[in-house]
């Protein structure tokens, strides 16, 4: 079955807009969301020069492997800041069109793969059998008009290329909206034999607790309500949907015995509250795929604000004991990020 | 013991709770002491606005500390329990309704309302910035998911809303009763998970739940046992073994034998008789069960296999049931037969099932009798037998086996009745034949007046 393409208005204008100013070499990346059928591009972006460079470089044909890493670093950074139900969905480049098929195709698969492997690093959950694993290449010839798409399948390095139909659309229909509050109070105890007793490895122990929160049970508001049901079915024309989730039932494990007790060398723990959100593009959602959305970034919320403590740690080259306080409150989270309603006046 | 014609509602109430944190001391007493501190705080969170309750199968969520849930039209403030039902499947065995009213006890199956315990993660009672911090004395981290398991019952009218807050108070009891458990059992870096298991006790028309450590064999918590028994004024019959908890409906309906069947007939009335009847429970066996055909020469056999579910259902042994051959080859093994007995079709009596007893560690008595005639001679150390001991018994004669399950006795008169579990039944394992044909009290003309016995009584081993 062919996955269809559409391109929102904005990105095309946007897109167009960079052609005009002969932005040949330009690279960007492509952010939307990918339902069963469709993948929506809603927006595009454009990465910025290295060593801030005013222009694009001389020979755009080429890329190499620091500019394949300098643009998989930028997907990685706007992944952080997009809520949920919106990934990063590929490339985009404006070029001339003088590159060999070959070269092309091997240059594009190098970059839809690093760019998907950067913003994999900022997830604790992994995408489910039947999601697609294509990413895209969006080729904008500067001398024609037409934008060539370039399917890979990340998981399949021999599946062919495809090459695809982008049918542009207004996608100004308002998208629907789930909301959640949550609670988060994780204990990760960090093995005596750690390198670093405080790093990044040290996330890994959110695993748990990520698979706790996709395996939770939810309510829409305040209704229980059938995972393959829609989600704008039966409720008013309301467009945020309040979410609460329950914790899953817990599996006893038959012929355990014991209490789990483990050294540790010292511990991370995550507390607080976090509000999350996610956008279903048009009205014919599932409310499993809503859940989906919202759990994901949840995960995604409080993994990111980890990071940037660690991150935050190295750069201030603290010692010792860290108390690093991330103010988190309802309004804050949604100011950092990509407010899709602001997109959607844009393109208007 | 639970009235058999209860108009109660059972509701359990079941879910892992977890415990998970992080200590600083790494000795038995800071071990012991981060459990009581994380148990205060998961019955804080049982307490508050975050504990929610589940009705199995339905789409009932309920939140007992704000009152509000997932239905309410149907399930208002002033709701009677009665409401419940109609919106939570209920487990409940119809196969009781089957037995014939005429012979049985008055019966009203159990109904029972499954609960499960979950907490919401997006209603925090507090809103808190997000903090991550790290503790460079963290030295232990445990994690425990606690088995909670409360039973209460409720009568059909009582208020909803009454019974909740009976239901988050049994909670936290239970959570209380762990932390003791954890505290008593905890022995250097080892926590054993606290279960919690629920009695039938003489006195008491509900359950009682007792929680015992996990991982610990039915003797080494006698001490414990004793402790119950003493502060409940139980005497010396066992009720709180492990193996003894109570067969809640679906446990009956999954168990392949139908168990305890005798406790649906009438006894003789106590005006006339003091009754004696085994004690505890065991599963019925007879011919043509399990697809073995002993029609016409298993009947001690099948005695024999509902003596030793007695022992099994009590917990002082657990082996499964022996088939046949099984049997066979034990009295081969005890030097009580020659090989070819196996795969024989050969009728065994009272002293090889004593032989049999005596390979699984038990001990039994045998009175011969001279005559059928002479049997209520016998009815005082029947009577003994069945108040001190309590253990089916086995009543061997040329041809037939019987098992005998209790004695109704006059002193004066010297009238004697015998409950009587008959194990030549071929019927189908269903409660309602079953306690039609194969149970009944029978008058001394039962016994063969002519004929010898040899009645194989055994000993309940020492100690609760």
């Amino acid at each position: 079955m062919g996955r269809s393409y559409v391109i929102g208005e904005y990105s095309e204008k946007y897109l167009k807009k960079l052609k005009a100013e002969e932005r040949y070499g330009t690279t960007g990346i492509l952010l939307g969301q990918v339902t069963l059928a469709k993948t929506y591009i809603v927006f595009a972006a454009r990465t910025p020069l290295k060593d801030q460079a005013e222009l694009p470089p001389e020979n755009p044909n080429e890329m190499n492997a620091s500019d394949i890493e300098w643009v998989s670093e930028h997907a990685r950074q706007v992944a952080r800041m997009l809520p949920g139900g919106i990934l990063v969905l590929g490339v985009f480049l404006i070029r001339p069109s003088k590159m060999t098929k070959e070269e092309a195709h091997d240059i594009f698969r190098k970059l839809a793969t690093a760019v998907e492997a950067a913003v994999a690093k900022e997830r604790l959950w992994n995408f489910t059998e039947d999601e697609t694993a294509e990413r895209i290449v969006l080729q904008v010839y500067t001398d024609s008009k037409k934008m060539k798409v370039q399917a890979y399948d990340l998981h399949n390095p021999q599946t062919p290329i495809k090459l695809l139909e982008c049918k542009s659309s207004s996608l100004t229909a308002p998208w629907q909206i789930v909301e959640a509050t949550i609670n988060v109070d994780v204990n990760i105890p960090v093995p005596v034999t750690a390198e670093r007793q405080f790093d990044k490895e040290s996330l890994k122990g959110l695993n748990n607790w990520a698979k706790q929160i996709m395996q939770c049970s939810y309510l829409i508001n305040g209704q229980f309500k059938e995972p393959e049901s829609l989600l704008g079915e039966g409720s008013k024309k309301k467009a945020t949907a309040e979410v609460q989730f329950l914790t899953a039932p817990v599996m006893i494990i038959d012929g355990e015995v014991d209490a789990l007790i483990e050294d540790c060398g010292s511990s991370v723990v995550v507390k607080g509250t976090v509000r999350c959100r996610a956008y279903l593009h048009g009205s014919k959602s599932k409310v499993k795929d809503a859940i989906q959305a919202l759990k994901r970034d949840v995960l995604n919320t409080v993994f990111i604000r980890c990071q940037m403590v660690f991150e935050d740690q190295v750069l201030n080259k603290n010692v010792g004991s860290l108390f690093s306080r991330i103010a988190c409150k309802v309004t804050c989270v949604i100011d950092e990020r990509l407010e899709l309603s602001q997109l959607s006046a844009v393109a208007n | 013991m639970v009235p058999l014609d209860s108009e109660d509602y059972l509701i359990r109430i079941r879910g892992g709770l977890s415990l998970d944190g992080i200590l600083r001391k790494t000795d038995e007493k800071g071990i012991k002491d981060g459990f009581s501190d994380a148990m205060k705080d998961l019955m804080k969170k049982v307490n508050s606005q975050s504990f929610v309750l589940f009705g199995w199968e339905s789409s009932l969520y309920i939140w007992p500390k704000s009152g509000f849930n997932t239905q309410p039209t149907e399930l208002q403030a002033n709701s009677s329990c009665k409401s419940l039902v109609k919106l939570i499947p209920i487990e409940v065995n119809d196969y009781l309704k089957k037995i014939s009213k005429k012979k049985s006890v008055k019966v009203e199956p159990l109904k029972v309302i499954n609960l499960e315990l979950l907490f919401e993660l997006t209603r925090p009672d507090v809103i808190e910035t997000v903090t991550v911090h790290n503790d460079q004395k963290s030295r232990i981290h445990f994690k425990l998911t606690l088995p909670v398991d409360v039973v209460i019952f409720a009568h059909p009218d009582d208020q909803w809303i009454k019974t909740q807050e009976k239901i988050v108070e049994a909670v936290s009891e239970q959570l209380l009763g762990m932390d003791q458990c954890i505290q008593k059992y905890t022995k250097g870096k080892n926590v054993p998970i606290p279960q919690a298991f629920h009695f039938e006790l003489p006195e008491s028309t509900i359950l009682t739940t007792a929680i015992y450590p996990a991982g610990y064999k039915e003797k080494d918590l006698e001490p414990q046992r004793k402790e119950l028994h003493d502060k409940l004024g139980l005497g010396d019959k066992p009720y709180l073994r492990r193996p003894m908890s109570y067969d809640f409906p679906n446990d009956d309906l999954l168990n392949k034998y139908v168990k305890t069947v005798h406790k649906y007939i009438p006894i003789p009335s106590t005006e006339e008789f003091e009754v004696y009847v085994v004690h505890g429970s065991y599963t019925f066996h007879h011919y043509l069960q399990d697809d073995i055909n002993d029609s016409g020469w298993g009947c001690a056999y099948r005695s024999l296999q509902t003596i030793i579910s007695w022992f099994n259902c009590q917990g002082y042994i657990d082996i499964p049931i022996p088939t046949h051959e099984t049997i066979q080859k034990m009295l081969v093994t005890a030097g009580d037969k020659g090989p070819s007995i196996v795969g024989s079709t050969d009728w065994i009596g009272s002293f090889e099932i004593r032989s049999i007893l005596n390979l699984l560690g038990i001990t039994s008595k045998i009175i011969s009798i001279r005559s059928g005639s002479e049997f209520a001679l016998s009815a005082r150390e029947l009577v003994q037998h069945f108040e001190v001991q309590g253990t089916p018994v086995m009543v061997g004669g040329e041809p037939l086996a019987h098992t005998l399950l209790g004695v109704a006795w006059n002193e004066e008169t010297g009238a004697v009745k015998f409950l009587i579990l008959d194990a030549h039944y071929s019927g189908e394992d269903d409660w309602a034949n079953i306690v039609e044909r194969a149970i009944d009290w029978k008058d001394e003309d039962f016994w063969d007046q002519m004929e010898p016995y040899n009645i194989c009584l055994p000993q309940r081993p020492q100690g609760i």
